[in-house]
């Protein structure tokens, strides 16, 4: 193997000082989804407080987040099923860093949290919250496994997204 | 049962952007040209040692013959316009104070070449086959492309 | 279906930023496998690449603006991508373009040049999430991996100590590794006492951002033949996704992977993996990823490879047991998406033509293994190489 590769390394630093020129581009692109069938009544039921799952009868599942046609059976699924406020936590992790990888002083603690309902028992993605402001606090609150509930936004808060549900917390407070 | 949405208030929609904006390295290639461009206000194209053509923009490799370009040398004028095109609406769809004439611009014995705005005349003077010359922005340069334009010869 | 065989590799170093652009990368390597394998561009019939998303060199429709580079003009050239999994899946993509019959030669270029992106490449990848039901949520992508190596090291006991061992393993073994960008001697306590990023993973468990580029010139029995010599052989491929529905998946085990695995190992005819194949490169990303990745590729019992790492049986200069990352991996070389990958197989292509260098396994190696895996944490992409035995 030729140990000789080729490649130039730049520092940040030769960039700041003009040793290796560049040019920017900010684009301006913004989107406008359509939220679908599925994901649009979701997000209609979590205005109104519930959280809801659909189910296929050939399988029988009942599955979160919803879909309008089973990925297992590959037919449309048949009905909306309500589900419950509480879960169980899957997995979390607590987070010291933004989407830009700047840092945080307080973390976020995303969770995949089971819900109660869905048939075999499956998650959303979501955050946990009243569990601390350190990683030792955390740590201390939090078990995978754990029962949580969901915390709302007061009823004229909600806008028919996954923040009407502002975050899950450990059953029992 | 299909369930269809049936009304316009309906539809649940969810806006986003996309967060990220980029800074570019010009290349090896591209460092040289705009870096001749800043320096000494010429444009350079790069020589292929096998074929012996040469490129504008320069590159670092031949597309062709795959090796490598190490010869840089000026191009010299004047230019001919290849093609043009004249813009009257903005990206946002609003209409330009003054149009902008892009044009495409060859130089003899040199394969490929620049788009940049013709300055200096007006939209309808402008044809193919028409001879320019390039001018260099010196007074206030982005050490972009922005920095070039052309004017007939 | 034709027997496919490695003729040449060729890389460039994996840097934080390079001078070059995506398309200089491209050249930088493709040439240098084109001369590694004694041919030139003429002699190739067509040309794959592989890059990760626009996103991040920040240039619409990426495998077009990068084909020159790539040696594509006027040529058959088409890209393939399946996220982190695209630089083993390379080797498939490139593999099938012989094995049909369609073609003699095939150049497989794997490129990514994410440093463009501002503020940081990471921020690239938010939408991968959905629009809907998560990024409302203020995701960020190292979620995906806290969350999943959490999931892992609660379901079977594994220590951080342990996983933390995998980054010092693998950094060690890059420092022979001339495209390495983050190579070095760590302690264990080092990477575990490193910045906690998004617990339970530390800066050091994490591969860095990375421009590189990688190539390899496939060719048929008869072309191969024809020139000579012995050779490397593809014996076995295989791919396979989950669903992109990630938060229903069972995050402790990477069922995809082992889908890929016995793809693979169907073709090679390979029955007891654990006896056939005497040296892998799993995707290592994250610190973690190795352990799940060679547990999926059936490498190890579920929950085990931790106590084989423990027990040295993946270390390089094992004589025992298969020595796993011999390159380096990305968290020791680099992580140019795509390029990485690419690396990965090429290692395998090294290790088994006696090419590593300084990185060669005492094992006498017949047969290799690479995996790459990647997208929403769904595809597993696998690739077996070997000598004639």
């Amino acid at each position: 193997m030729n140990t000789q590769l080729r490649g130039t390394s730049l520092r940040e630093d030769d960039i700041r000082t003009g040793k290796a020129l560049v040019t920017e581009w900010h684009p301006k692109i913004d989107y406008q989804f359509d939220a679908g069938t599925a994901v649009g009544q979701f997000l209609d039921g979590l205005k109104a407080g519930k959280i809801m799952g659909r189910q296929c009868d050939v399988c029988g599942r009942i599955v979160i987040p919803p879909r309008m046609f089973c990925e297992k059976c590959f037919r449309r699924n048949d009905r909306w099923v309500e589900l419950k406020h509480t879960g169980r936590i899957n997995t979390f992790s607590v987070s010291f860093v933004n989407w830009d990888a700047s840092r945080r002083t307080t973390p976020q603690v995303p969770a995949v949290i089971d819900i109660d309902g869905t048939n075999p028992s499956m998650g959303i993605l979501h955050l946990l919250g009243e569990v601390g402001q350190t990683l030792e606090e955390v740590l201390r609150r939090v078990r995978i496994g754990m029962a949580v509930e969901a915390v709302w936004k007061p009823a004229e808060q909600r806008e028919g997204a996954i923040t009407d549900i502002m975050y899950f917390r450990p059953v029992g407070g | 049962m299909r369930e269809y949405l049936t009304q316009n208030e309906q539809p649940r929609q969810v806006f986003g952007d996309w967060g990220v904006h980029y800074r570019y390295t010009y290349g090896v290639a591209g460092e040289r040209f705009f870096r001749e461009l800043k320096d000494h206000g010429h444009l350079v194209a790069s020589k292929c040692p096998q074929c012996g053509r040469r490129f504008l923009p320069p590159s670092l490799y031949c597309e062709d013959c795959f090796v490598e370009m190490s010869e840089y040398a000026p191009v010299s004028g004047p230019g001919t316009v290849h093609s043009f095109t004249v813009v009257h609406e903005s990206l946002e769809e609003t209409c330009l104070a003054e149009p902008i004439v892009a044009a495409f611009v060859t130089f003899e014995g040199v394969t490929g070449g620049l788009l940049a705005p013709i300055k200096g005349v007006a939209p309808q003077q402008v044809a193919i086959g028409m001879k320019v010359q390039p001018v260099v922005e010196t007074a206030r340069p982005t050490h972009s492309i922005c920095d070039l334009s052309w004017r007939p010869a | 279906m034709r027997k496919v065989a490695v003729l040449g590799a060729g890389l460039t170093r994996f840097m934080r930023r390079s001078l070059e652009t995506g398309r200089e990368l491209c050249w930088e390597a493709a040439a240098a496998a084109l001369q590694d394998a004694g041919l030139t561009l003429a002699d190739i019939d067509c040309v794959v690449l592989g890059t990760a998303p626009d996103a991040f060199d920040g240039v619409h429709l990426k495998g077009e603006y990068l084909l020159d580079g790539a040696g594509g003009k006027g040529k058959p050239y088409v890209r393939v991508y399946v996220g982190g999994g695209t630089g083993v899946f390379m080797v498939p993509a490139g593999w099938w373009h012989i094995a049909s019959g369609a073609f003699n030669t095939c150049l497989i270029v794997a490129e990514e040049k994410m440093s463009p992106t501002q503020p940081h490449p990471q921020g690239a990848f938010n939408a991968i999430y959905d629009q809907f039901t998560e990024r409302p949520l203020g995701v960020n992508l190292l979620w995906i991996f806290s969350l999943e190596m959490h999931r892992y090291m609660q379901t079977y006991g594994i220590p951080l100590e342990t996983i933390a061992k995998v980054a010092v393993k693998n950094k060690k073994n890059a420092k022979d590794h001339p495209a390495s960008q983050v190579a070095g001697d760590f302690t264990v306590e080092q990477i575990v006492n490193s910045e906690v990023m998004a617990y339970p993973v530390m800066r050091l468990m994490v591969s860095p951002v990375t421009d590189g580029a990688a190539a390899m010139v496939l060719a048929s029995e008869e072309f191969a033949k024809r020139k000579g010599g012995k050779h490397v052989w593809v014996e076995g491929v295989g791919w396979n996704l989950d669903t992109s529905y990630w938060t229903n998946r069972d995050l402790a085990y990477p069922q995809y992977v082992e889908n890929a695995a016995r793809m693979a190992y169907k073709m090679a005819r390979i029955k007891d993996p654990r006896k056939e194949i005497h040296v892998v490169e799993p995707y290592d990303p994250f610190a973690y990823k190795e352990l799940h990745h060679l547990e999926g590729l059936q490498l190890a019992d579920k929950g085990q490879a931790p106590r084989r790492l423990e027990e040295g049986f993946w270390d390089r200069d094992t004589t025992t047991g298969i020595p796993s990352s011999p390159s380096g991996g990305l968290l020791g070389v680099g992580n140019p998406i795509a390029a990485a990958g690419l690396m990965k197989a090429i290692e395998i292509y090294y290790q088994l033509s006696g090419k590593a260098g300084a990185r060669q396994i005492r094992r006498n190696a017949k047969r290799g293994l690479a995996q790459a895996w990647g997208d929403l944490m769904q595809v597993g992409t696998v690739m077996i190489m070997g000598v004639e035995r």
